[in-house]
């Protein structure tokens, strides 16, 4: 059981300065996801992590097996898709995916602005896409703790994960060349 | 391109300092959880109050008047009373010392 569990566990035993703990070890992380979700809104992605939280300590003491920032995440996303739907932020339906490229990026190999480039690519990306690769190479994830994160089957998780790369592989050189000419 | 993409996509999520924000969810938790007990009191408040025309109090209270006036002549009660504040002053002591 690593330190956040430990953690965990005593804030469902009623300790606020664990739960605090926990908060200001995962913060980080848990609002960068979240704002990668809601495409750089970070006023939104702070509500939602703020949402987050407060519901992780009403429900601490349903939290059992698995890591506790997957758990976390699973909260995380799930409030996500719900401030999506009642605000329609995006289309969130199986085939639907923003396809408006941006002809602002700049294509230059610089890794800032690689990283520019891939958020700007991920923003168009179908929000579980998006929440797939997040999870499974950004945070570090298995394959089977982001599928739980995202309450979808192991096979849904990794088709989100190809399909998301492969889009990513279609639009990041197309910006490249689409500047070079 | 697919190595370039998986060392992207692979790179951390970039730092977010913390400006408070922690500190902001643990102001609101505080405000649920006296939200949460005041709705608790408030609801059993209601509820006894409720439930108070139908509970036998004056019954209650009449039968209990008699037994606490017998304990209160008990000579028994005081002495186990002044053993109780030794105890807990010696053992203060004990600890001071």
């Amino acid at each position: 059981m690593d330190e956040s569990e430990m953690l965990a566990r005593e804030a469902a035993a009623g300790s606020s300065a664990a739960f605090a703990a926990l908060v200001r070890k995962h913060q980080s992380a848990l609002r960068g996801f979240l704002m990668r979700m809601t495409r750089g809104n970070a006023a939104l992605a702070d509500d939602l992590a703020q949402e987050t939280f407060l519901e992780a300590f009403r429900k601490i003491g349903q939290f059992g097996k698995g890591t506790f920032f997957g758990w976390l995440c699973a909260i995380g996303y799930s409030r996500y898709l719900m401030e999506a739907r009642k605000k329609k932020l995006e289309p969130l339906d199986d085939e639907a995916e923003s396809g408006v490229a941006d002809d602002r990026t700049p294509a230059v190999d610089d890794s800032a602005i690689a990283r520019i480039d891939l958020e700007k690519a991920m923003a168009m990306l179908h929000p579980a896409q998006r929440a797939a690769l997040t999870l499974c190479f950004a945070l570090g994830m298995t394959n089977e703790e982001a599928a739980a994160a995202m309450n979808v089957p192991l096979g849904t998780l990794k088709s989100h994960v190809n399909r998301g790369r492969e889009k990513l592989i279609h639009l990041l050189p197309s910006w490249r060349i689409k500047e070079a000419t | 391109m697919i190595d370039d993409l998986n060392t992207l996509l692979g790179a951390p999520l970039p730092e977010i300092a913390d400006r408070g924000f922690s500190a902001k969810v643990m102001v609101r938790i505080e405000k649920a959880q006296r939200r949460d007990a005041m709705f608790t009191f408030g609801v059993l408040g209601l509820t006894a109050l409720a439930a108070m025309p139908f509970l036998p109090i004056v019954k209650t209270v009449d039968a209990l008047v008699p037994t606490l006036v017998g304990l209160a002549l008990q000579p028994g009660l005081y002495i186990a009373a002044a053993a109780i504040a030794l105890t807990l002053l010696a053992d203060r002591e004990l600890f001071q010392n």
